[in-house]
């Protein structure tokens, strides 16, 4: 039984907490134990939090994986933004020996010590590494020929292409459920998520819409993403472009609620229908499928 | 050895981070009328992203049109940078400029551009998808021209 300390995030628990169950029930699945990291923080942000100070950004993120490192685990994250803040933030402490004892300094008083240990992990690494694609596509129960999705990669994996492939990895992954994936011409583009430190609007009409559009001419049955962040993004923008006059219902799940499905996992049992655009047609599809 | 910025448009996703963080880091506020790089949609490809930003030139057209001497050439960093305590806000620099770089602060009265943060440029340390990269200029000149198809 392999063993990984859980990093669940802010977004995933709090508004998705359908992925979170989603996430330990499929890698129980495979084998995978998630131990619950106790007293963890936001992780942070990698955005307004390092640019405002950077060095608590650094003390913030050490914390958590020093507390992660008392396990003795490697850590699993669900969340692009997550595993962005805790793996650069690991290698770059692994490294940088002045930063380092500058971020243990800070943390001494809570008796904590950032040793660079560990490893990070997304949990695309895992499934795809240590599952591995065969293994995937072997468990499959529910095959899901009949199915179209748009693959929503997300910014902060892309950084991570010529390195980890994890793009390259999260496709290999949707196609072992045996979903048809739909190359369409704004699959790079931004959700528009980060436009909400700005103008929301901007984002939803000039990033979010335009990709909407663009996956709507393939009427694919659904988007499937990566990130919290995007997820939000795209129910967020619908349910605000169904305000404004637009007419948009294009259900959008988390790669691992898809593998949840393809696995046999009951949708009730997720909690999928807590989605705010409800996936209805799609979970019939796959119902379908059996 | 001059650094300048290179937006790869093939890697960008158009978040808008960078613009986001310029404003951030040089006003206090996260306003994309205040960034000194600029996200726009490519009008030949659906989907996809150019950046304007300063070059940093060898010869900046900004820094000889100034009537009042504000806009000075680093000669160690190369960075083009405006005294903003000089400047007149006479908007010389933003008329010549051939891609319209710095432009034109309605409050403070002046012009404003990129100054590369001093040296490692915010935009680039918070590129979500890896877009952009400070790259020494010859590396950044080979690099546009292969992408262009103008060299092998």
């Amino acid at each position: 039984m392999i063993e990984y300390t859980f990093f669940r995030g802010c977004m995933i628990p709090a508004l998705q907490p359908f992925v979170e169950a989603a996430a330990i029930k499929v890698l129980e699945k495979f084998g995978i134990r998630l131990r619950e990291l106790k007293d963890e923080t936001c992780c942070p942000v990698p955005e307004a939090p390092k640019a405002l100070d950077e060095l608590s950004w650094y003390v913030m993120a050490a914390r958590n994986l020093a507390l992660a490192e008392k396990t003795g685990l490697n850590l699993m994250t669900i969340c692009s933004g997550c595993f962005e803040t805790l793996e650069e933030t690991n290698e770059v402490l692994k490294e940088n020996k002045v930063l380092r004892s500058a971020v243990n300094e800070k943390l001494a008083p809570l008796s904590l010590e950032f040793k660079g240990l560990m490893q990070v992990k997304n949990v695309i690494e895992v499934l795809y590494d240590e599952v591995g694609v065969k293994r995937i596509s072997d468990a499959i129960t529910r095959k899901l020929d009949g199915i179209k999705v748009c693959l929503q990669v997300g910014c902060r994996l892309y950084k991570t292409e010529e390195t980890k492939g994890l793009p390259q990895k999260f496709r290999e992954i949707v196609k072992a459920t045996g979903c048809k994936v739909i190359d369409y011409e704004t699959d790079r583009m931004c959700c528009g998520f980060p436009t909400i430190y700005v103008d929301p609007n901007f984002g939803y009409m000039q990033r979010t819409k335009l990709k909407l559009d663009d996956m709507t001419s393939y009427s694919p049955d659904g988007i499937v993403v990566i990130c919290p962040a995007c997820l939000n993004q795209f129910e967020m923008a619908q349910l605000d472009l169904k305000a404004k006059g637009y007419s948009y219902d294009l259900p959008c799940i988390n790669l691992l609620e898809l593998l949840a499905l393809s696995l046999g996992i009951s949708s009730s049992s997720l909690g999928i229908q807590w989605h705010r655009i409800k996936p209805d047609q799609l979970l019939k599809k796959v119902e379908d499928g059996r | 050895m001059q650094k300048v910025l290179l937006h790869n448009p093939e890697k960008c996703s158009g978040c808008t981070l960078c613009m986001l963080i310029c404003s951030f880091s040089h006003f206090n506020v996260c306003d994309y009328a205040l960034s000194s790089i600029k996200i726009v949609n490519d009008p030949g490809r659906k989907g996809r992203f150019i950046a304007i930003y300063c070059s940093h030139c060898e010869f900046p057209i900004c820094e000889a049109s100034c009537p009042k001497n504000a806009i000075k050439k680093d000669k160690e960093t190369g960075i083009v940078k405006i005294n903003s305590m000089l400047c007149i806000g006479c908007k010389t620099c933003n008329v010549l400029c051939p891609i319209g770089v710095p432009w034109f602060h309605e409050k403070r009265r002046v012009s404003i551009k990129c100054d590369l943060c001093g040296g490692l440029p915010y935009c680039v340390r918070f590129c979500s998808t890896g877009a952009l990269t400070l790259v020494p200029r010859e590396e950044a000149r080979a690099k546009v021209l292969i992408a262009g198809g103008l060299k092998a």
